[in-house]
């Protein structure tokens, strides 16, 4: 579904992302792990269109996206949740939810899917009129994951959903991303929390300065001693 | 004070306040979505004037005509201008502010140039003229017809930006860029129609109260001031404070202006607009909305 | 090498300060010495407005604190008849105190309320000039200002002495942006900048140093305003308007900000080019503010560092390619 091939991805000179290469196929929830500035992030800002690749291809559905505009690759179905939630603050939720469908144009489905969002996640039903900013971090946290999934992605990146939630609430968001990925929705998941990455996610890619150093099966990654040492704490 | 000062001091507030919101709105939302701060932007009230003196009282045109053909060529301009120049330096105050400082100066000479440094009349239009009677005090038509479309402009686009796609994608855009452009927002077309319902409405402003005053190059510098003041005593980025400031400032220029002149009227708008910042520094709305 | 460079921009201002000393005996051009004067003030103006902008913030009410100095140094010494020399520092004081006062207020927000406010400010002293006429002289201004009182026998009336004077100005001003420039409080105006956050949780008390920026620059203003009223022999409120706050600003900035040359090099440039242009037979000078805007425009698209950052830029490019042909030696060092 996804096919990313020798993607260098280039800050201010500085190398973000050196030939990483990553197949990801439908119906997949793959996670990408490693430390801080390991190019995690930059990976899916690639893929999403707001950052430019220096060099590369990136591949979705048998179209070259690699360079389009972010615009474009909405519509083609990759929804993006970035870090830190990226909410609009001062929009109410409800108002949130529909800057998510703001491309589709079929009422039907829209009106289909906000039942299926609120039923996911009945506290933002409550909130329907709160401001985004008046909401918790978790709740937050959930709208911009709603937000996404009203545009109808095939496909969803989310961009450590966890960071500075308690922890029950890292489970949580664990288990929002397996159960929107049951519903059909292939997933990418960049996250600090391994130990949840790995336990919802089928495969792994770990990142380490820009490549990719492993990949394979969530078991074997978390057998694998070298992930455990650096990224599960033991 | 008599009834017929009173209400008359009452209808003059409401047209200041109202032509004000028109310009400042604008002011507000292009500052909101590119965070560029145009000093420019009563140019285009001036040159909404020039286009109604133009078009309708040199060459005769229809009045809806003239203002519809004015209005859609300064909002033209105005997009013009915002992809030529404003464009890099999107989220870029300063050198925005100081490129629209240059523009500024550009239009108020080319004017000047054109049409010399006279006072222009503009006629008012046969449907506009006379007065109208209610009880007991005489007030001009002229007026009442501008303070309506004045009103129903305001409402329009505040219904606008509150209950359309559109308008949803403008508050977005000025919320979070990033993140608006993840929904498929684009934001260069989302500031080009900022810019172009902006200069609009100025334009349209011009237009309007041209056969009231007079059409001259400068006319757009103290509206284009007030309009500042206007958007920062209401708090940046909120329709509803500027709404508020602008008859709060119509009002004051309105009744201030007949005890004590004009110009001390202006004087205790600044003074107004001071103290409230002393106590409210990001203005009346300010944190509120933004 | 290192040393050579860094003297190098004092021997320019040494050579320029003898150039502006000796240049009423080399020539007696009267209408130059005034342009000169006149550019004097303009730079003093304008190095006071690059101050306030390197704690980040834009002022847009220069003009009008000139017009303080000048008003109040012409009515001490018109209605109380003051020595002008004592009136001339009061004109400075005055300023720097309505600075503190506004500062105080205003320097609490953020930029944009700021230069807004500085906007508000510059007319609501206009208007005030304008209307309280019994005291200001409304808006026909105060005439027949005299010239400075005499020193040690020496008359001040003619172009030559206001001349000197202004470039006594110049030079005190320049020395003190120097000054600052190069010291602790510099630094912190500059970090106050780039990290308004990091600079106040180092200790650095925001609000009084952006005040104490705005009251040194407008010292100098209202001196400037001061000199400006003896050497008119004549003000109004015509002569302290927003445009004039906006052309120090624009001078500023096609100088270029970042230098403490800039608004030395903007204002001779921007002065000396309507000069430069009044030669051409059937001018018309309506069109200055359409090549004032458009070389405003101009710089802040293509070189936002102005001129001296454009020079700069120039300089090390020249220096590049240099080092590239000697490049061993410099990688031996």
């Amino acid at each position: 579904m996804l096919k990313i091939r020798d993607l260098q991805v280039d800050y201010g000179g500085i190398k973000a992302l050196k030939k990483v290469c990553m197949d990801i196929h439908k119906g997949e929830i793959v996670t990408l792990i490693g430390a801080n500035g390991a190019g995690k992030t930059t990976t899916l800002r690639t893929v999403s269109g707001l950052k430019k690749p220096f060099k590369g291809e990136i591949w979705f559905n048998d179209m070259r996206i690699d360079g389009l505009s972010p615009q474009r690759i909405v519509k083609l179905g990759i929804g993006h949740v970035p870090e830190g939630r990226h909410v609009f603050k001062n929009l109410t939720v409800l108002e949130n939810l529909k800057t998510g469908c703001y491309l589709r144009r079929d009422k039907e489905g829209i009106k289909r899917d906000m039942e299926g969002v609120f039923e996911h996640f009945p506290r933002l039903r409550e909130r329907i009129r709160q401001k985004a900013e008046s909401l918790s971090g978790g709740e937050q946290q959930m709208l911009a994951i709603a937000r996404a999934l009203m545009a109808g992605p095939t496909m969803l990146l989310l961009d450590e959903p966890s960071l500075g939630l308690a922890p029950v609430l890292v489970w949580e968001v664990g288990e929002i991303v397996a159960g929107i990925n049951k519903r059909g929705v292939t997933a990418i998941l960049v996250e600090q929390n391994a130990q949840m990455a790995l336990s919802v996610a089928g495969r792994g890619y770990v990142l380490q300065s820009g490549g990719i150093v492993l990949e394979g099966t969530s078991e074997d990654l978390v057998k694998g001693e070298s992930v455990k040492k650096a990224y599960l704490g033991g | 004070m008599t009834l017929q000062m009173f209400v008359q001091s009452l209808i003059n507030s409401i047209l200041s306040g109202g032509v004000l919101i028109l310009i400042a709105m604008g002011l507000t939302i292009i500052l909101g979505i590119m965070k560029v701060v145009n000093f420019a932007h009563g140019e285009f009230y001036m040159l909404g004037g020039f286009g109604i003196w133009w078009f309708f009282a040199e060459h005769g045109l229809n009045f809806v005509l003239a203002l519809i053909l004015s209005v859609t060529l300064v909002g033209i301009l105005g997009v013009a201008i915002e992809r030529g120049l404003f464009k890099p330096f999107r989220e870029n105050a300063f050198p925005s502010l100081i490129i629209s400082c240059g523009i500024l100066l550009v239009f108020r000479a080319a004017t000047q140039l054109s049409f010399g440094l006279v006072d222009h009349a503009v006629p008012t239009p046969e449907a506009f003229k006379g007065m109208i009677q209610v009880s007991g005090a005489f007030l001009s038509k002229e007026r009442l017809i501008v303070i309506c479309i004045t009103l129903a402009l305001i409402i329009g686009l505040y219904v606008f930006i509150k209950f359309t796609k559109a308008g949803l994608a403008m508050r977005a855009v000025s919320d979070n860029p990033a993140a608006a452009s993840l929904q498929g927002m684009s934001v260069d077309r989302i500031s080009s129609l900022a810019f172009f319902i902006g200069s609009v409405l100025a334009a349209t402003a011009g237009c309007l109260t041209g056969p009231i005053f007079y059409v001259s190059p400068t006319m757009g510098a103290e509206p284009g001031l007030m309009a500042f003041v206007v958007i920062v005593l209401g708090g940046i980025g909120s329709i509803t404070g500027t709404v508020i400031a602008g008859l709060i400032i119509g009002f004051i220029e309105g009744f201030g202006a007949i005890p004590f002149g004009t110009n001390y009227a202006t004087v205790m708008v600044y003074v107004v607009l001071l103290i409230t910042l002393i106590f409210k520094p990001m203005g009346l709305l300010g944190h509120a909305e933004k | 090498m290192l040393k050579n460079r860094r003297l190098t921009p004092n021997m320019v201002l040494l050579v320029i300060a003898i150039l502006l000393i000796l240049f009423p005996m080399l020539s007696g051009n009267k209408y130059y010495l005034r342009t000169i004067t006149t550019l004097a003030i303009a730079i003093v103006l304008t190095s006071g407005f690059r101050l306030i902008a390197l704690t980040g913030q834009l002022s847009i009410a220069q003009a009008a604190f000139m017009g303080v100095g000048a008003y109040c140094s012409t009515l001490l010494i018109m209605n109380l008849g003051w020595n002008s020399w004592i009136c001339f520092f009061l004109a400075g004081f005055a300023a720097a105190l309505t600075a503190g006062i506004v500062g105080f207020i205003t320097l609490r927000i953020k930029e944009i309320y700021f230069a807004i406010a500085t906007l508000a400010l510059n007319e609501l002293f206009r208007l005030i000039w304008v209307e309280w006429d019994t005291l200001f002289g409304g808006p026909a201004g105060i005439v027949n200002i005299p010239s400075p009182d005499p020193i040690l026998g020496i008359h001040f009336g003619s172009v030559v002495s206001f001349y000197y004077i202004a470039v006594l100005l110049l030079f005190s001003a320049t020395a003190m942006m120097l000054r600052i420039e190069r010291s602790r409080i510099g630094l912190i105006f500059s970090s106050i900048r780039e990290f308004d956050t990091l600079a106040a949780s180092l200790g650095v008390n925001l609000i009084w140093e952006k005040v104490k920026a705005f009251m040194i620059a407008c010292f100098f203003a209202g001196m400037a305003g001061a000199l400006y009223a003896h050497l008119q022999h004549f003000i109004s409120p015509v002569d302290f308007t927003l445009m004039d706050s906006v052309m120090f600003l624009l001078y500023g900035v096609i100088g270029g900000l970042e230098s403490v040359w800039g608004p030395a090099v903007g204002c001779t440039v921007m002065i000396f080019i309507p000069v430069g242009l009044r030669l051409i037979p059937n001018y018309n000078p309506v069109i200055e503010p359409i090549i004032f805007g458009g070389i405003l425009i101009l710089v802040m698209r293509f070189c936002p560092g102005g001129l001296v950052g454009l020079f700069q830029k120039l300089v090390s490019d020249l220096k590049k390619t240099e080092s590239q042909k000697g490049e061993q030696e410099h990688a031996a060092a």
